[in-house]
């Protein structure tokens, strides 16, 4: 499954719209200025995902994800690409100095968490409208481990072989620092033919040529 | 399972708050938890507007996971790292560490009414003792640093801070292009004292010197004690003339003073200013420290109870077989 040009574009004119609407209520929540951009949408097999992600040092990577359920079946991850987002995060919320690792983690936690369900939902609402069908959404879902827990070993039944993933690379800038994150939409094949062809739907009705 | 349970009196049971709110933003259930916390009755909340309950209540981004949860069906979570409470809750025995509100943790789930209708199921949870214990732990930890960033006998800051403090102070000098002056003070001959006087007065000595040499310090400024007898004051936004004045007032003062009960001029110091400028060759936390140093070698060589560079900025040093003390 690949993605046309139309396609890829009107995917990523969409997660930028999205992607501005999640950045609007992070700075009200955060109180700081935050600005997401999109710079690239693509679709692949998920067992291709393994060679793609890299893990921080100690291998690990930080990932909030919701479980789609519905119109579209699936998941949606964010995924933090380094330590960085910790240290935004720790920015934001650590006006109070210095804490205990343990308290501070789980303020980390809480906060990331926080963070990924407004940028997931802000997507999903967006998926929604596309698809002009209800989706269902879990709560989000905090995990640190390494890219084949996270995303091969979720205790979600999947079959590995037959998601396709809609990447959606992230840039969330924040308090003078650049925090890079995957929006990661892990579907069953049905379902992400099912988006392709509302979005070539969509640009039929605006007179795009598909 | 076959049974059929009283749900609502599961919900009344629960240790958390629970409360729905329908489209129109209206409370339609209001959980016995909540009523007890709160002092609203389910009664009174029924029907009414959150903004209703708690005059001046406003949250936006609550009400825009609401509309979410309502309008599209999708969960969100409030954290408290990241919002602290959804509702003014007094907490009634604690107001350790600041905390005179309960903490809480919320979750807005969709919900569906019995006719169709979209509600937003929200629930409460409190975590402040979750957060007192934190605030409990950070103070602690807070305290142990700060002693353990200080030297015990005077009070003084120590090396370890001096190394972070200093690290800091020079990255903002550069970026705000303004200098900052180290002076290093030692004793003369402290250890002379300090055998004949004995280590207890020896000790009051260094206690009632680092307590003269402070009181000629800005707010701004820090002294560390950086040896035994010796000390180092930093000046951030301090050029050198004005560093020399400080320096020479310092030692004025010290050989004017009965300190720790002694005749005035029994102890005196030397005093080595070196200066930290960005216009000029970039130098780093080591080589400021150096240059202080060995301009206090400088005042001891120079006969000490005096400041290198003088008054007229000189640093004059013959250079010479000397011990220092």
């Amino acid at each position: 499954m690949k993605l046309t040009d139309l396609q890829r574009d009107a995917l990523g004119e969409l997660a930028n719209i999205s992607a501005s609407r999640a950045a609007k209520q992070l700075s009200l929540l955060l109180s700081d200025t935050i600005d997401i951009t999109v710079p690239r949408v693509e679709i692949l097999p998920l067992p291709e995902l393994r060679e793609r992600l890299t893990a921080d040092g100690d291998g690990t990577i930080a990932s909030v994800y919701q479980v789609l359920s519905g119109a579209l079946q699936g998941r949606v991850h964010l995924i933090f690409h380094n330590r960085d987002s910790k240290a935004l995060i720790h920015a934001l919320i650590c006006e109070a100095g210095p804490m205990l690792a343990e308290a501070l983690r789980e303020y980390e936690h809480e906060a990331m968490t926080e963070v990924g369900n407004i940028i997931i939902a802000t997507f999903a609402t967006m998926l929604a409208d596309l698809v002009g069908a209800e989706l269902k959404l879990s709560l989000p879902y905090y995990t640190e481990g390494t890219v084949e827990e996270l995303l091969f070993r979720l205790p979600v039944a999947d079959e590995v072989e037959e998601m396709v993933v809609v990447v959606i690379e992230t840039v969330l800038h924040a308090a003078q620092r650049d925090v890079s994150g995957t929006l990661m939409v892990v579907l069953k094949v049905n379902s992400a033919e099912e988006l392709l062809a509302r979005i070539d739907a969509m640009l039929q009705q605006f007179g795009g040529d598909v | 399972m076959d049974e059929e349970f009283d749900f609502r009196l599961i919900c009344e049971h629960l240790p958390m708050g629970l409360f729905v709110l329908d489209a129109e933003r209206r409370i339609r259930y209001w959980n016995e938890w909540l009523a007890e916390k709160s002092g609203i009755s389910a009664q009174q909340a029924a029907q009414q507007r959150l903004e209703d309950l708690f005059p001046g209540w406003s949250n936006e981004r609550f009400q825009s996971a609401v509309g979410q949860a309502i309008d599209y069906r999708i969960p969100h979570v409030l954290s408290q790292a990241l919002n602290r409470l959804l509702l003014p809750i007094k907490v009634p025995l604690s107001e350790h560490y600041g905390v005179t509100l309960m903490q809480q943790k919320v979750s807005v789930l969709p919900l569906s009414g019995s006719a169709g209708s979209h509600c937003a199921l929200v629930i409460i949870q409190d975590v402040t003792e979750t957060v007192v214990r934190a605030a409990a732990a950070n103070d602690v930890m807070r305290r142990f640093r700060e002693v353990s960033l200080r030297d015990p006998l005077t009070n003084l800051f120590n090396r370890r801070f001096m190394w972070e403090w200093l690290a800091q102070k020079l990255k903002d000098a550069t970026r705000d292009n303004t200098s900052l002056a180290c002076l290093m003070i030692d004793l003369d001959r402290f250890k002379r004292l300090n055998d004949s006087l004995g280590h207890q007065r020896g000790d009051e000595i260094l206690q009632a010197f680092a307590v003269a040499v402070m009181a000629q310090l800005r707010e701004s400024d820090i002294l560390v004690r950086y040896g035994g007898e010796e000390f180092a004051a930093f000046l951030p936004r301090c050029n050198l003339q004005h560093a020399i004045v400080i320096a020479q007032r310092i030692r004025q003062d010290v050989r004017a003073m009965a300190i720790a009960d002694l005749e005035p001029g029994t102890v005196t110091c030397s005093v080595g200013v070196a200066l930290y400028d960005p216009q000029q060759s970039p130098k780093d936390a080591e080589a400021l420290l150096r240059e202080a140093d060995q301009r206090l070698y400088a005042a001891k060589r120079g006969g000490r109870d005096r400041v290198c560079p003088d008054d007229d900025g000189a640093v004059t040093d013959d250079g010479g077989n000397f011990h220092r003390g």
